[in-house]
């Protein structure tokens, strides 16, 4: 570290004596000193006390003692009393300044800064500021924040320089109503008021969105009323600032998105953060028809509040009951065209991951404040954007002669009501394919299919297992007529039963039963509930256990396996039941795809807690680790500086020789710097000559 | 200086919107598929700018594995510092002793 970064405090030059080594109680006496003038500063690695080190005399010191080095007891009396065996923290007078400066710095609204998360931070600062401030920010928090766990032990005089300096508040000073009005510009007078007509602010709270959501409670309820007008400017303000231009309740949009989506009271939070509410209402009323968005507008959004049916069916000269049929229809045609907005927004798969790159990579994620992301990076994401929505308007909207089909198959397609590759994409099997039209055949829906995929599309037509009759599984006449005899008339019926149900038909029995499903999974066909039958429907003794595993399960009436799955626990604890009874039974669950034990899902609440717990070691690990970073670079700049001072050709032999075997020892953990390197040549240039010389240069 | 300020405005209601499906994209799909997003995504909690709460049950089971790693990582390193800072300190004292 170079001298001038190191903190020069005036005090007493360097004696030749302090130069060579002081006695121990020349340096106590120093450190007291020191601390005698200067009680509020900290003595860190890199304090000077006029000329002198006194951070490495205090390092040095505790080193010593910590590393078993006696004193005599009085001088190990005055250590302790000096109190510098521990590692010091920061005064808390260095805090307490830092906090006043930015009060100072941010009047107003320094608390609001303080006490709410980083967002704040990031609204109001651009790009370049932001990380300067946010440490200034986060600074001041730390400092806010321990100071008020540490009201109780601050001195009096303290405590008076943070109330003069504006803080005093956070102790609790100030009542519940003046943060508000600290916050939300509203007057203490007018709150008090409040206080008075409501019981508290936070019943009038309620009650005022429970009115923003319900005008017409407002219109009955004529106190709230009052009071929402009076204090609207204020309570606006305070819940969402870029909404108030949307909030207001006379305006009607509450309701009409209310409407609109059949919900009409919604979750105030989702409401307030949906500043583009407004834009969205209007752009789906200027898309709709003329009239109905007229008689919608008027409604709704003109005038003083609602107007009645029997108004608008005067101004219209027609019946109300039309009036309130074309709202209806107007409000379906507006969710729809809103929905279909909202699609607007889904990117594909593949643009979302590209967009989030962007955007992880540039900022913050999850912050609601696109303010702080720099211009490029808008125009980045923009262009990521605008690709994705390109590219979904061309893959939807492309018309279907895009295939490049045949007049017939686009014949068949049209007078299907296929216009746009999308519809034709929303069609989910083959079958449905063909049900299109009587026309349609198997080699025209190929060449639909090969059009698609020639485009770049994958049709999602499963197969629909055609409908097969139960010879295909070349069963016997016999069984076919069973089969027939409980319902099932094709394999699509068979597929769909389950062994339980064919083990009901009469003279069936296990192994009847085994050989038709083999035959079916031999046809390459798969039960369409074996999944599910697998868990719960095996029975066990269908599975090869041992017999004393089948026995325990007789003996506890247990058939199958989703009541083991239940009770398995408890069984396999009984005694009696070796080890190698219970290994054949899992082996067995498992080896049929069983879970066996079954794995225990953690809830929501203590994987949080686990993942909250993780997360605040890693939190204190990486503090640590930059703690512990510091440190080191602070002792290696020390051992350099020291080095440096170093005259080679004024050392005895044993003292160069002394310190090469240190430099050698330690010389992975010196760094790289060229400084090092510097030295550590200085330092074998001085090894050859003493080599050379053979003895003591003086 | 209108016309970019409208752009501005402009911007932040195309953001708020593809932000929102940002974020429920994330919230359904799986986010630490990309180790680099998950170790960013840490970070993020780390720093408190973002809440366990706004991510899913699946990503969250991830994460812990990723924080637990990256937790060991960290012991190993603390613990090498921890020994080259015990060197220098007796390399500083010998020093010391020395001259």
């Amino acid at each position: 570290m170079s001298d001038d970064n190191k903190k020069n405090i005036k005090g007493p030059e360097r004696t030749s004596r302090s130069r060579r080594k002081m006695k121990i109680e020349d340096r106590l006496e120093l450190i007291k000193k020191f601390k005698d003038e200067h009680p509020n500063e900290h003595i860190g690695t890199d304090t000077m006390y006029g000329k002198i080190h006194i951070g490495k005399m205090v390092i040095q010191l505790r080193s010593k003692v910590l590393n078993g080095f006696s004193y005599s007891p009085e001088i190990m009396e005055q250590i302790e009393n000096l109190n510098i065996l521990e590692q010091e923290r920061e005064p808390r007078s260095k805090k307490i300044d830092r906090l006043l400066e930015f009060v100072k710095e941010n009047p107003g609204l320094w608390q609001k800064y303080i006490t709410s998360a980083n967002d704040e931070i990031s609204s109001i600062e651009n790009d370049s500021k932001r990380k300067q401030t946010e440490d200034k920010y986060n600074q001041a928090r730390e400092d806010y924040f321990y100071l008020r766990a540490m009201k109780n032990s601050l001195t009096p005089k303290e405590y008076q320089r943070l109330k003069d300096g504006g803080v005093g508040r956070i102790f609790g000073e100030s009542s519940e109503i003046e943060r508000i009005s600290q916050n939300s510009g509203m007057p203490v007078e007018k709150l008090n008021e409040l206080v008075a007509e409501f019981g508290s602010i936070e019943n009038f709270r309620n009650q005022y969105i429970e009115a923003f959501l319900n005008p017409k409670k407002l219109a009955e309820d004529s106190k709230l009323k009052k009071y929402i007008i009076d204090f609207k400017k204020y309570l606006v303000i305070s819940f969402d600032m870029d909404n108030a231009n949307y909030c207001g309740f006379q305006d009607g949009y509450v309701e009409l998105k209310g409407r609109a989506f059949g919900d009409p009271i919604f979750e105030f939070g989702t409401f307030i953060n949906n500043s583009i509410l407004k834009g969205k209402i209007d752009r789906a009323l200027s898309e709709i028809k003329d009239n109905t968005s007229e008689i919608l507008k008027e409604r709704y959004l003109e005038g003083e509040g609602r107007q009645s049916l029997d108004t608008l069916a005067e101004k219209h000269n027609c019946s109300s009951t039309r009036i309130s049929q074309i709202e209806l229809n107007g409000l379906t045609s507006m969710r729809l065209k809103i929905n279909e907005h909202d699609g607007e927004e889904h990117l594909s798969e593949l643009r979302r991951k590209e967009f989030a790159k962007v955007y992880f990579d540039n900022h913050d994620i999850f912050i609601d404040n696109q303010n702080s992301l720099g211009n490029d990076v808008r125009q980045k994401l923009r262009k990521i954007y605008e690709a994705g929505l390109d590219e979904r308007k061309a893959e939807v909207d492309q018309l279907v002669e895009e295939i490049g089909l045949d007049q017939r198959e686009l014949k068949i397609l049209k007078s299907a009501g296929i216009e746009t590759i999308d519809d034709l994409l929303s069609i989910k099997s083959v079958q449905e394919l063909s049900r299109l039209s009587i026309y349609m055949t198997e080699e025209s829906m190929n060449k639909i299919k090969n059009g698609l995929s020639n485009l770049g599309f994958e049709a999602d037509w499963s197969e629909e297992i055609p409908v097969v009759g139960l010879d295909f599984l070349e069963l016997s006449a016999i069984d076919i007529s069973k089969l027939n005899g409980v319902g099932i008339n094709s394999v699509n019926d068979l597929l769909k039963s389950s062994k339980r149900k064919l083990l009901d038909i009469e003279r069936y029995g296990e192994k009847k039963v085994e050989a038709l499903i083999g035959r079916v999974h031999d046809k390459g066909l798969v039960f369409e509930h074996e999944e599910v039958k697998n868990a719960s429907e095996i029975r066990l003794d269908t599975l090869p256990f041992s017999e004393r595993a089948k026995n325990i399960f007789q003996k506890n009436n247990i058939n199958t396996v989703q009541e083991f799955l239940e009770r398995g626990q408890e069984i396999l604890g009984e005694k009696g039941i070796g080890e190698k009874t219970k290994a054949n039974i899992i082996e067995v669950l498992n080896a049929n795809d069983i879970e066996y034990p079954p794995k225990e899902r953690l809830d929501e609440q203590s994987v949080n807690t686990l993942l909250n717990g993780t997360i605040t070691e890693l939190r204190r690990n990486y503090r640590t680790l930059k703690k512990k970073q510091v440190d080191c670079n602070q002792l290696r700049e020390m051992i350099l500086s020291r080095l440096r001072e170093v005259d080679f050709d004024g050392l005895t032999k044993n003292k160069f020789f002394g310190m090469v075997k240190l430099i050698d020892e330690n010389r992975d953990i010196l760094g790289e710097s060229d400084e090092v390197k510097q030295i550590l040549s200085n330092v074998d240039s001085a090894r050859k000559k003493f080599a050379e010389a053979e003895g003591p240069i003086v | 200086m209108e016309s970019s300020k409208s752009l501005v405005k402009n911007d932040d209601r195309f953001f708020s919107k593809v932000i929102k499906s940002l974020k429920r994209f994330f919230k359904i799909g799986n986010i630490i598929e990309n180790t680099t997003i998950g170790r960013k995504l840490l970070f993020e909690l780390v720093n408190k700018k973002l809440e366990v709460t706004n991510i899913n049950y699946k990503s969250k089971l991830e994460l812990m594995g990723i924080a637990e790693e990256e937790n060991q990582n960290l012991v190993v390193k603390i613990n090498s510092l921890e020994q080259e800072q015990e060197r220098l300190e007796s390399m500083f004292i010998n020093l010391d002793n020395l001259f």
